[in-house]
């Protein structure tokens, strides 16, 4: 009868995460941001969008606790109605990336030799494409959202990640332990799952963060400029927007909105290296016999493989 | 004496990488330093010039041709690399420029130490291309590192190594990465130029093999400590040191016997 | 046998039933264009090579860099499809195919490659690496028992299954490697360079680890090297490459103390020796 290997006792990545004060103020932020999103679907202390024009510019109070804007909404409960509105639009957006990128990316390194070379080129073109010129076009054409924000910021930084992986998966493939496995039995699909993910996974989740951190500025600007968020959404983007035409006389309020979306965004930086670093088994672990700061381990000395120069990589077939 | 060590000890955190070493190497002398990988062997010749890696302390003295050089500052020990020493390390991949043509990286020392023209500069490069072994001087020089073999490479290090006329050559693991016919010249041309030049030789290593074939005397290295020293000739006849010992074993039981 | 010169490669008939065959085996590659116009330059990586294993043999491939000794290991454990010839093993034949279809040859083979520095993946500790063949191969019984005991068999402990590589030496790193290659009970261990990144000291405690293996397990070897010194206390026989070519083929003593080809008399004069 057979049973499967055991998992041996696996460190809790997210445990080692919350130990760095990096990790964890970024993931108290972000577990923050959620739950204000989660409540304001039930529940804000005032209507975010009622206006009332004989409350406009009250400062803050117990009733107003950010005070009130040019039109008498409560900045508060809009800021708070406003976190759904990121929370949907960063993981959204991420999830488009992901299956953009990671799916580009597939294609443009483990297929045959064509089809790798045309994606590449493909690739190539759809970065330089400015995702904020692609919101404006498609926005053009659809009439603003957040579906277009979504979209754009999804796709465009989608093909950024399929950019940085591809190179990530063909520099794994070549490695040792890919050939390795390949004689222990491994067929296509057991390698990429087994050692191609878990180690493009460092470059990948720094990549995925930027790209919800991105989307949420994008969806921030596409909105200001009237591209975004309808004015039926509460948003970071349009509370700014509405903000700054007062910029000089109630300069404050702007605070509200802008701290938030500067958090969120650092917040996502922070956390996406703070997840790779708290995966990388070296830096869990101490190497043997080591004091201090050494340099990386020298190699023993040998023969140096192959030089690649003189032998073209050999195709990854199944 | 061309290069005086006096109880050198290199710490890197809380642990010594080379501890209390002590050598003197005269002009023409070839002196060779053996151990396993970590012993320190390689440290040594970065203390000597001053390329220590970061977080990496020394102390003791140091002498290049009588002067002092531990606890010099960067632009007084800069002149001294390539004029004074010159150094082959071991992976001749890395070790040279891509982008630089080999006429130039030969001739860079030169540049460095001296005001020469580039015609100059290229003259002696292809004088020194000649005398190391490489076919077609006068064209190779034009030619990139990456259209070169390994064994070419090295030869090629080697050149730049020797061109500004040092008291001193260090050579760390020059032959690992070669072939075993191309490591057979790159020895004989350590030995010939070393005999021709009376330049003083200190050649690390961790194959006593390699080293029988290179060096007269040899220090050996354990954990940063000298546990042995003599000729080599007597360090594989009659080793005293278990280290000694293990290693001339171990070299026994996995290298060539012609016998 | 092909590609040898008349007189050439007396007794390199395997006495033995032969495990792995290789006959006539050349690949080419066919580099990228320089210009749109001409067809790409053609590298003969291998031309004609003939190899064989025989049941409990030790069979060395000697070989310096660009002679094409890993290319003929890649194409006799079909990780690279050759451009002519067959593979066969105890008579099957074998070819780049689905991991499903070419199970049988996996569970059969296992290898050890040269640099222990990047054939553990950083991302998966010790136990998990050994145990991969097991799980691939869908090997019955207690895996984690069959891997303490491969650890024990190269010099480990138990409890190294937890750590990961890179708090290993490179020693220490080679015997895992040789453990996830021997795991599975396969009749042939191929090494490729396995000692030439390694210290002198852990060279020899390898190789005594290898007969070890041999005899305890059975296996034959086939082992590539370009060190002279550790084929002659590993190998029966040898086969000499050089740029894609066997050039001498016979038993160690015979190729190594009378060579016939000159490049193998270059090769035996250049190594340096202690005696």
């Amino acid at each position: 009868m057979r049973r499967p290997a055991p998992r041996l006792r696996r460190v809790s990545v997210v445990g080692v995460l919350l130990r760095t004060p990096r990790g964890a103020a970024a993931a108290t932020w972000l577990a923050l941001l959620l739950v204000a999103a989660a409540v304001s679907r039930a529940w804000t202390p005032l209507d975010p969008f009622t206006t009332d024009p004989y409350s406009a510019w009250l400062p803050p109070s117990a009733a107003h606790l950010l005070g009130t804007d040019s039109v008498g909404r409560d900045i508060a409960s809009y800021l708070l109605a406003a976190s759904a509105t990121t929370v949907v639009v960063a993981v959204c957006a991420g999830l488009v990336a992901v299956v953009v990128g990671l799916g580009l990316a597939a294609l443009g390194s483990l297929t045959a030799r064509w089809v790798r070379d045309g994606v590449a080129v493909l690739i190539d073109v759809l970065v330089a494409f400015p995702t904020i010129l692609v919101a404006m076009a498609l926005a053009a054409a659809f009439g603003g959202s957040l579906t277009v924000v979504v979209v754009a910021t999804g796709v465009g930084y989608g093909v950024t990640i399929a950019r940085v992986s591809r190179s990530e998966i063909r520099r794994v493939v070549r490695e040792d332990y890919v050939t390795a496995a390949r004689a222990s039995g491994a067929g296509t699909a057991a390698v990429l799952r087994r050692h191609v993910l878990p180690n493009i996974a460092p470059v990948f989740v720094v990549q995925l963060s930027l790209a919800m951190a991105t989307s949420i500025l994008a969806e921030a600007g596409l909105s200001f400029l009237g591209y975004g968020a309808s004015a039926e959404t509460a948003s970071w983007g349009r509370l700014l927007s509405d903000l700054q035409k007062f910029l000089g006389v109630h300069p404050w309020t702007v605070l509200g909105p802008g701290l938030a979306i500067t958090l969120t965004v650092l917040a996502l930086n922070l956390l996406g290296d703070a997840v790779r670093d708290a995966a990388d088994p070296r830096l869990r672990t101490r190497s043997p016999g080591r004091g201090g700061t050494l340099p990386p381990e020298p190699r023993a000395p040998g023969p140096s493989p192959a030089d690649p120069a003189r032998s073209p990589a050999p195709e990854v077939t199944s | 004496m061309t290069l005086e060590i006096d109880h050198l000890t290199v710490t890197v955190g809380d642990r010594r990488v080379v501890d209390d070493l002590s050598l003197r190497l005269g002009p023409g002398e070839r002196l060779g330093l053996i151990g396993e990988s970590g012993s320190g062997k390689s440290m040594t010749t970065l203390a000597v010039l001053g390329l220590l890696p970061p977080g990496a302390r020394a102390t003791g003295s140091i002498r290049l041709d009588g002067r002092e050089v531990t606890g010099l500052a960067e632009r007084d020990l800069a002149p001294l690399r390539g004029a004074v020493v010159g150094t082959v390390f071991q992976d001749p991949r890395t070790s040279l420029d891509p982008v630089m043509t080999i006429g130039r990286q030969i001739a860079e020392p030169l540049h460095l130490h001296g005001r020469l023209s580039r015609r100059e500069g290229r003259a002696r490069a292809v004088a020194a291309a000649a005398e190391v072994g490489l076919p077609e001087p006068t064209t190779i020089v034009d030619r990139y590192p990456h259209q070169l073999s390994g064994g070419q490479r090295q030869r090629v290090v080697i050149a730049t190594a020797l061109i500004a006329r040092p008291s001193v050559l260090l050579a760390d693991e020059p032959t690992t990465a070669l072939d075993v016919t191309t490591q057979a010249e790159v020895l004989a041309l350590f030995r010939r130029l070393v005999d021709e030049r009376g330049t003083s030789l200190l050649f690390v290593t961790h194959d006593l093999a390699v080293l029988s074939r290179v060096a007269d005397d040899a220090l050996v290295l354990s954990h940063g400590r000298v546990v042995e020293r003599g000729p080599v000739t007597r360090l594989l006849r009659s080793p005293e040191h278990p280290v000694t010992r293990g290693l001339v074993e171990a070299t026994r039981a996995t290298t060539w016997r012609a016998s | 046998m092909t590609g040898l010169a008349p007189g050439q490669g007396a007794g390199q008939a395997p006495v033995v039933a032969p495990l792995l065959v290789g006959q006539g085996l050349t690949r080419t590659f066919t580099l990228p264009r320089r210009s749109p116009f001409q067809p790409g330059p053609v590298r003969h990586a291998l031309v004609d090579a003939d190899l064989a294993v025989g049941a409990g043999e030790s069979v060395a491939l000697i070989g310096e860099s660009g002679s094409g000794k890993s290319t003929l290991v890649r194409l006799l454990l079909a990780l690279d499809a050759p451009t002519a010839g067959t593979v066969t093993f105890d008579g099957r034949t074998v070819e780049p195919a689905r991991a499903s279809r070419l199970r049988w040859f996996r569970r059969e083979t296992g290898v050890v490659l040269q640099d222990p520095y990047s054939s553990l993946d950083p991302r998966m500790r010790v136990g998990d690496t050994v145990a991969e063949p097991l799980q691939h191969l869908r090997v019955a019984g207690d895996h984690r028992a069959m891997v303490a005991e491969v650890l024990g068999r190269v010099g480990l402990e138990p409890q190294d299954a937890e750590r990961w590589p890179h708090e290993l030496s490179g020693g220490q790193r080679q015997r895992v490697a040789l453990a996830r290659a021997v795991v599975h009970r396969p009749r042939l261990l191929v090494g490729d360079e396995p000692m030439s990144a390694l210290d002198v000291t852990v060279r020899a405690q390898i190789i005594d680890l290898l007969r070890e293996l041999r005899a305890d397990l059975g296996l034959s070897l086939l082992l590539v090297s370009h060190d002279i010194g550790l084929v002659q206390h590993l190998a029966d026989r040898v086969s000499v490459l050089r740029d894609g070519r066997v050039v001498e083929q016979g038993t160690t003593d015979d190729v190594l103390r009378r060579p016939q080809h000159e490049y193998t008399r270059s090769l035996v004069a250049s190594v340096p020796t202690i005696d």
